[in-house]
């Protein structure tokens, strides 16, 4: 039993990291809450479904959605935030300006799809697994596998490749970085677009997981997902990972031993516990600002 | 965002003596989780509507309908309830889907005297804010009755309840609970776990966990179909011996196109199906079809009678004023598509429910199954 429920919490855990990514991915470099990623994140559900029911398949729909959540994305930052960073905004400005594209993306989602809850196809089926008298269903299964996969994959583009060394760069000191000749306004546009398609992989994994699309998926999804990079440390990605994991149990076990009543609170209480402890999260750097 | 008050009600003046028309208000949920609901209910109030239209309206004169959308919010339904009770050309009002969200705003309404006919509401205390207040739907008591004599009929005997954690929820687990206690060894079945959830919940994995190690082989719920849907999914795929009973709120096209294949075997309690032989139910759904473009659920086929409740008071009391509405109402009595519709002292209509099973993606009447709670004491030989 106690098994079984830390490893449903293992897996729900795996949906909110998928999401936490992206929210990491976007603040490591412009120390900005992406408060859009959930909307963004239900943008690319809905652009999978749409693909979908176009009779395109899964494979192909992942990718179109992929492709079109990226360039959303890309787009919100040159059309809203670049043309603020330039002015030199506030944090804060920024902020609410992403709020208020998250509430333009889901209005305009209810406008086109309506605001039902719509079946999405199931990932895969082979059937349940019974190990140690655990039963895990086949969706489970490979939605854990192929979000590890995507994860790790993402820390490799941004620890391994040239366009990773330039978003560590752009993240360690922009100044600099700019300085020694990388193109900051470019590594910017390409952090948002492969927070975009985060969103978009992470949009169909779960909607195929839990088989539905709706208009506010991003919401509820959008601030576990938020509090567990929080948790994991922000900017930190296996941190997220961590994170994630940490939340999804802890709701397991809540409904376990308190009732499905004490879910969410539950989950918050962990979340301010750890945070007592170590206030830059699980494996956040306590980054000192010299003046 | 979701507000649909301005434009409404189109800035008539006068009480309804001076205009030629009579206005109804419908408040429901036009946006968001419970919208499916407050749409069919919509269409439904406004095809009784048309009908009264076509053979000359009310008291010769032509009826119209102001929607609002509440989005099943408390907020909302009482900021949409005080727009109402200021608009003095509004005659009575239907609608509002959750009993809590129609409890809020009944409360403005039977402060200010108007009428509100609601159809989908199971909370018991909802008919006892006063005597404005009226309802046609099940209340939690025929609701429970429904779970205790389901389980008895599929012969199960380990009960697990799974019911939204809100007061319609909460109220219809303890009714269930009184009632196995009133039973006593007359219900052979044991309930062995209720649990609760948080609205908007999605992964029910850990709760599914909790019924299996507890030995559930039958699971009620009275939740809407937006969660039931994903619910019935991840426990099916775990296991395909347990039985599910569902409420109304899981009777609608949209329950079966969430749920897919693993809708196949739910039963539910309904006081209205569409397939019955019945001809105004035929005339009805047929109707219903057209302008909705699916069949009407047990909510809007309430609706539907509930505003021809309304327009019956009005025509039988010669008047449309708020307060003689009101008076009118209790006097009632008519045969609708969800039965005979005579109001209580409280303002509920007695409800009598049939049992439906999905079968290759359709909804099927079980008949006989299940009975008057009244009928069903009796037979087991409860006073």
């Amino acid at each position: 039993m106690i098994l079984e429920q830390i490893l449903n919490g293992v897996m729900l855990g795996m949906v909110y990291a998928l999401i936490a990514v992206g929210y990491s991915l976007v603040f490591g470099i412009l120390k900005l809450l992406n408060m859009a990623h959930g909307a963004i994140y239900a943008f690319g559900a809905h652009m999978a479904f749409l693909a979908v029911s176009m009779h395109f398949g899964l494979p192909a729909a992942l990718i179109f959605s992929a492709t079109v959540t990226g360039i959303l994305s890309a787009c919100m930052d040159s059309v809203i935030l670049a043309p603020l960073r330039a002015k030199n905004a506030p944090n804060i400005t920024c902020l609410i300006s992403v709020m208020g594209v998250s509430y333009i993306i889901q209005n305009l989602m209810m406008i086109l799809f309506g605001s039902t809850k719509k079946n999405f196809p199931k990932l895969f089926d082979f059937g349940n697994v019974t190990i140690f008298g655990v039963t895990l269903t086949s969706a489970q299964i490979a939605m854990f596998l192929i979000a590890l996969l995507f994860l790790m994959m993402l820390t490799l583009v941004v620890n391994y490749t040239k366009a990773g060394l330039a978003m560590r760069a752009v993240r360690e000191n922009t100044r600099a970085a700019n300085l020694m000749g990388i193109d900051v306004r470019r590594i910017v546009t390409v952090t948002f677009f492969l927070s975009g398609v985060c969103a978009a992989v992470g949009g169909v994994l779960v909607s195929g997981y839990y088989q539905m699309v709706y208009s506010t998926m991003g919401t509820e999804a959008g601030l576990k997902g938020f509090s567990a990079a929080v948790l994991g440390g922000i900017g930190v990605l296996h941190g997220s990972v961590i994170g994630g994991i940490v939340i999804g149990v802890a709701e397991a076990l809540a409904v376990t031993y308190l009732g499905g009543s004490f879910r969410s609170s539950t989950a918050y209480i962990v979340l301010f516990l750890v945070l007592l402890i170590r206030p830059s999260g699980i494996f956040g750097r306590h980054d000192v600002d010299k003046v | 965002m979701m507000f649909c008050l301005a434009g409404c009600g189109n800035g008539e003046s006068g009480s309804n003596a001076e205009s030629g028309e009579i206005t109804l208000a419908f408040s429901g949920p036009q946006t968001g989780d419970f919208a499916e609901y407050g749409q069919s209910m919509k269409a439904a109030a406004q095809i009784a509507i048309d009908e009264w239209n076509e053979k000359g309206g009310v008291l010769g004169k032509q009826i119209k309908l102001v929607d609002f959308d509440d989005a099943n919010t408390s907020e909302q339904a009482a900021s949409i309830a005080q727009n109402i009770v200021g608009n003095s050309s509004i005659s009575a009002v239907l609608g509002y889907f959750s009993s809590g969200v129609a409890m809020t705003a009944a409360e403005i309404y039977q402060e200010e005297g108007i009428a509100l006919v609601n159809g989908s509401a199971a909370h018991v205390d909802y008919s006892k804010i006063g005597d404005c207040i009226f309802r046609n739907n099940a209340i939690y008591v025929t609701e429970a009755s429904t779970c205790i004599q389901v389980t008895e009929y599929l012969g199960r005997k380990k009960l697990g309840i799974l019911n939204p954690n809100s007061d319609a929820g909460v109220s219809v687990t303890n009714e269930i609970e009184t009632l196995i206690e009133k039973y006593g060894d007359k219900f052979s079945a044991e309930l062995v776990l209720a649990e609760l959830y948080e609205d908007g919940t999605v992964d029910f994995t850990a709760t599914i966990s909790k019924f299996r190690e507890a030995g559930v082989d039958v699971v009620y719920s009275s939740g809407a179909y937006a969660q039931m849907g994903p619910f019935i999914r991840q426990y099916r795929e775990r296991d395909e011996d347990v039985v599910f009973i569902m409420s109304a709120g899981c009777f609608s096209q949209e329950f079966l196109d969430l749920t897919g294949d693993a809708a196949e075997g739910v039963y539910m309690g309904t006081s209205f199906f569409y397939e019955s032989a019945d001809e105004k139910v035929q005339a009805f759904s047929k109707k219903f079809a057209e302008s909705y473009g699916s069949n009407p659920s047990t909510f809007a086929a309430q609706i539907y009678d509930g505003t021809y409740a309304i327009l019956y008071a009005i025509e039988e009391g010669g008047s449309a004023e708020r307060a003689d509405i009101v008076a009118n109402l209790p006097k009632t009595d008519f045969q609708g598509v969800t039965g005979k519709i005579t109001f209580d002292e409280e303002g509920n209509v007695p409800k009598e429910q049939v049992l439906l099973i999905v079968e290759d993606g359709a909804y099927k009447e079980v008949p006989g199954a299940l009975l008057s709670q009244t009928d069903y004491e009796a037979k087991i030989g409860i006073q």
